[in-house]
């Protein structure tokens, strides 16, 4: 079917969010999501060493990460990972909406600090066992 | 009937994937950094946690679910960038994602089974 409508249109310029601190954060947040994918690229590279080459990949890659520009890239990848983790868990209240399981029932819901020092809590003990198995080898 | 929308996985995927990087990336990424500034002392043990199930598991769950997160993001952005999405940013991005995750299976399956001889 063919529309008639001739909706006006503003036009938009291509740096609209850097008018206002609030999109720039904005687009900050979602550029994360580039360094993590190439995080997850970094981390395949790594498992692809240690197919091709197994009894070598465990100097390959210790090689590899003290080379200079594997450090910036890291450093500027835990900057990111560490805005995307602070933007995300203070985003999950905002998706998930559960009423308290006590009284007064389901006129309130539960606090959006709860969720957000649940998931930190996680994030720590997670940090712990993966700092345990690829630091200390436990 | 209208097309239905392949969004849902997607979105599921992304949210999955977010949630990995959040628990797992500042801490992998501390430990990598760490052993890249230590000259021998500290090792990465990368490849003996790839040696037991658990470990290959958890790092297959990161790339698969980092690399989803990732081009879902970058699709969505694309819009905010006055770049009109079509099929074939979609097949590119979420193409790559899909070749991250079956070499990084393919790879992890490969060390892992090899490291039983």
């Amino acid at each position: 079917m063919k529309s008639y409508r001739k909706p006006y249109i503003r036009e938009v310029s291509r740096s609209w969010w850097m008018s206002d601190p609030f999109y720039i954060k904005y687009m900050v947040r979602e550029a994360t999501a580039v360094l993590n994918l190439i995080v997850s690229i970094e981390l395949l590279v790594f498992c692809l060493i240690a197919a091709i080459d197994p009894n070598n990949a465990e100097r390959t890659i210790s090689d590899l990460i003290q080379s200079p520009a594997i450090i910036i890239l890291n450093i500027i990848a835990l900057i990111a990972a560490m805005y995307h983790a602070i933007t995300w868990f203070n985003l999950m209240p905002k998706a998930v909406r559960i009423f308290q399981p006590y009284p007064p029932q389901g006129t309130r819901l539960i606090p959006a600090g709860f969720y957000i020092i649940m998931l930190w809590c996680i994030t720590l003990l997670a940090s712990a066992i993966i700092a345990l198995v690829l630091i200390f080898a436990v | 009937m209208p097309a239905r929308s392949n969004e849902p996985p997607f979105w599921g995927l992304f949210g999955f994937g977010g949630m990995v990087i959040a628990f797992a990336f500042p801490a992998l990424l501390i430990c990598m950094i760490i052993a890249g500034f230590g000259d021998g002392h500290t090792t990465f043990h990368f490849t003996e946690a790839m040696s037991h199930w658990w470990g290959a598991g958890a790092i297959f769950l990161i790339i698969f679910g980092a690399a989803f997160h990732g081009v879902h993001r970058i699709y969505h952005s694309f819009h905010d960038l006055k770049i009109h999405t079509g099929r074939v940013h979609h097949i590119i991005l979420y193409g790559t994602a899909f070749c991250i995750t079956t070499a990084a299976l393919t790879a992890i399956s490969i060390y892992y089974f090899k490291s039983f001889q």
